[in-house]
């Protein structure tokens, strides 16, 4: 990864700067959101290499560090925001996992508490929600 | 109801943020995938070269291209370590979700 954001430098003009957004390191939440509020079932089953203190959103957070470290980039700005993804089912949810997410699934508990919040509060829909964070940076010159 | 993305515009809106307040960017953006955030922002980009080391997912890209968008996106696909760009060519060098 400090390869990758290295390598980059030499494509962007002197002024030019590299935003990076990527999921923080904390697991997704699932929650039901009816008429009366939002109800959390759950957590996004994630069996990747991607959550955890060896994992790729660790490791990513960890490569934006040592680049600044060593004086390759200068942090310019930095924040979180939440991704949600929302469906009318949590078929709908487990199935998009399971297509665009590396190893990830909705759990029989969670997906059996989001389905009887579903039959109990029609025109309820499913949610999940991720922290996301979006950092820019420019090349420190002269490095 | 279809899957819904970011319904709030959470995404975008802080994109927008970050990106540099001025005309005619070039954004280099790495691991585009199928494009989904690719197509939220390119109408303000002036060219864009959308990379991933997916060839299928590039092609799923290619398919839902909008027609007004296929002028400034060029989709290539290969690793970061493979890619023949010229040095100093872009403003915006942009990872979504691929570091």
């Amino acid at each position: 990864m400090v390869d990758a954001l290295n390598r980059t430098r030499r494509w962007l003009q002197p002024d030019g700067c590299l935003i990076d957004l990527h999921p923080a390191d904390a697991p997704a939440r699932v929650d039901v959101c009816t008429a009366a509020g939002d109800v959390r079932v759950g957590e996004v089953q994630d069996d990747s290499d991607a959550k955890g203190p060896l994992g790729r959103h660790h490791a990513a957070d960890l490569a934006l560090a040592e680049v600044v470290a060593k004086h390759a980039w200068i942090f310019e700005q930095r924040a979180t925001f939440t991704f949600t993804s929302d469906a009318d089912s949590p078929a709908e949810i487990d199935e998009h996992l399971r297509r665009k997410w590396r190893a990830a699934r909705l759990d029989a508990n969670t997906r059996d508490r989001a389905s009887a919040l579903l039959r109990a509060n029609p025109g309820s829909t499913v949610r999940v929600i991720e922290h996301v964070i979006i950092t820019r940076m420019k090349p420190q010159k002269g490095n | 109801m279809a899957l819904r993305l970011d319904a709030d515009n959470h995404e975008i809106a802080a994109l927008a943020d970050f990106l540099p307040a001025r005309g005619g960017l070039r954004v280099l953006e790495i691991g585009c995938g199928d494009g989904r955030m690719t197509r939220r922002y390119a109408h303000i980009a002036d060219r864009v070269l959308a990379v991933d080391s997916s060839a299928e997912q590039l092609d799923e890209f290619r398919a839902s291209m909008p027609l007004d968008l296929r002028g400034r996106i060029e989709l290539r696909a290969g690793p970061i370590e493979t890619l023949q760009i010229p040095d100093e060519d872009f403003d915006v060098v942009l990872m979504s979700w691929s570091l």
